[in-house]
């Protein structure tokens, strides 16, 4: 198995921006459109949203999370989640449901439990760089957590893809981190229209390298990642997994150790991840 | 991570090695359980940076300064600072290591990791060195540069047991 050549022309295809999302997305890619709109009412928004079940489910879920109900006053119905959030974390959710939905690309029942994994990682290291952006970097929040959202989507192709070389997941995949993941990345997140600021962001992440103290969205999205308990099923694959070794790395900032500022999120991170994976 | 367009002076210190050099220099390590410190004097853009494997030893008398060990690693930063005609405390301090690599033959920790970095922390603090950042603990090794012109600090921490590391690097 030449693992590098097939890695080149899994970056090859992607870069030629052909990339077939999974029909059902059409909806979540529909919600993205409309949101760049200026006249986008939320009326209209709510409509659309309402007819796809599972982002209906995942909006009204994310709005009754601790995270953006510290309150506690429960809502069920689409609009009043609409309002509650915000167009942002809307763009985040619908966009999450396009990166879940890419699991059903993956073609064989073991590459989708790959996927799968994928997928929890990712919740992790969303809910994580949410709260990581609010209280370590300072960073906007709904940025961080779209950039969680989509860190991994390169990962979600290569797996969608690797039925064609078969083998290839089962070969030592060191080499996707070293320039795989990010051409891919790149391509994919073109062909989702991420803003430039979430991949600047991702290529901080595929760099690999955190500034001391750590200040930007890039930094945020390292950090989530080093920290998240479940790791990306890719890095298994690559030699690198920490093999269920808990992070315990902490951080100085300002005066507190980030171990406390994150021990004191806890539950707004649990909230997110359980409303992600619902 | 941002480059430097002037030529650079690069430095890679082995466990043990220190080095403190001027605004063209850029300091690399690779740690596990050893601890690196790094010193930046902001204006006159001056720093060094030690990397020390254990917290400190009985020193014979008449033996050198040996960066192995914590207490003399800080002795030999001192120095410089003097020589440079600085005060300590007017340098900005970032901390890193510590992770869990050895255990001991009962499979528990050994505790070399954290010993190294609250002795660091004591050893700044007895000087009155400001702390602005610290990247500690965790089972993995990190990779460091330290660029003296802009006082910036550089961490990769590649998960697990990086398969290209296989020297004992502390």
């Amino acid at each position: 198995m030449d693992v590098q050549a097939a890695l080149d022309s899994i970056a090859a295809d992607a870069a030629r921006g052909d990339i077939v999302f999974p029909t059902h997305t059409d909806i979540a890619l529909r919600v993205q459109r409309l949101l760049d709109d200026p006249d986008c009412s939320i009326d209209q928004l709510s409509k659309l949203i309402s007819a796809e079940p599972i982002l209906s489910a995942r909006v009204v879920s994310i709005a009754n999370s601790v995270a953006y109900n510290p309150s506690g006053r429960a809502m069920s119905d689409v609009r009043s989640a609409v309002s509650r959030l915000g167009f942002k974390t809307l763009r985040t959710l619908a966009t999450a449901l396009v990166v879940r939905q890419m699991q059903g690309m993956a073609q064989s029942p073991e590459h989708r439990v790959l996927a799968g994994r994928l997928w929890e990682h990712t919740a992790h290291v969303a809910a994580l760089s949410r709260v990581i952006a609010k209280r370590v970097t300072k960073q906007d929040p709904e940025a961080a957590f779209f950039a969680g959202i989509v860190h991994e989507v390169g990962g979600f192709y290569l797996i969608s893809r690797a039925s064609v070389f078969p083998g290839l997941l089962e070969s030592n995949l060191e080499t996707w981190y070293g320039e795989g993941e990010a051409q891919v990345g790149r391509s994919v997140l073109h062909a989702l229209g991420v803003p430039a600021n979430i991949l600047e962001a991702l290529e901080t992440l595929w760099d690999g390298y955190l500034a001391m103290p750590a200040e930007s969205l890039g930094d945020t999205l390292l950090l989530a990642d080093q920290l998240s308990p479940v790791e990306s099923p890719l890095t298994d694959l690559a030699g690198m997994s920490r093999k269920g070794m808990p992070a315990d790395i902490d951080l100085l900032v300002d005066d507190e150790m980030m171990s406390s500022i994150l021990a004191d999120s806890a539950e707004e991170v649990e909230s997110l991840i359980a409303a992600l994976k619902a | 991570m941002k480059t430097h367009a002037a030529e650079i002076h690069e430095v890679f210190l082995n466990p043990g090695q220190f080095h403190f050099g001027d605004g063209n220099t850029r300091i690399s390590t690779l740690l596990g359980s050893c601890v690196s410190i790094t010193l930046w004097h902001p204006r006159r853009r001056i720093g060094g940076m030690c990397h020390y494997m254990l917290t400190e030893r009985k020193r014979p008398e008449n033996a050198a300064l040996d960066g192995r060990f914590g207490s003399e690693a800080f002795e030999l930063f001192l120095q410089h600072v003097e020589a440079a005609g600085t005060r300590p405390s007017e340098y900005q301090a970032k901390l890193f290591g510590g992770a869990n690599m050895l255990s001991g033959p009962t499979g528990g920790k050994l505790e070399i990791g954290p010993r190294n970095v609250s002795h660091g922390r004591a050893l700044l603090a007895s000087k009155n060195i400001a702390l602005m950042a610290e990247h500690v603990g965790g089972s993995g090794r990190r990779k460091l540069h330290f660029d003296v012109w802009s006082g910036d600090v550089w961490l990769a921490f590649p998960q697990g047991s990086d398969a290209q590391i296989r020297n004992a690097y502390g």
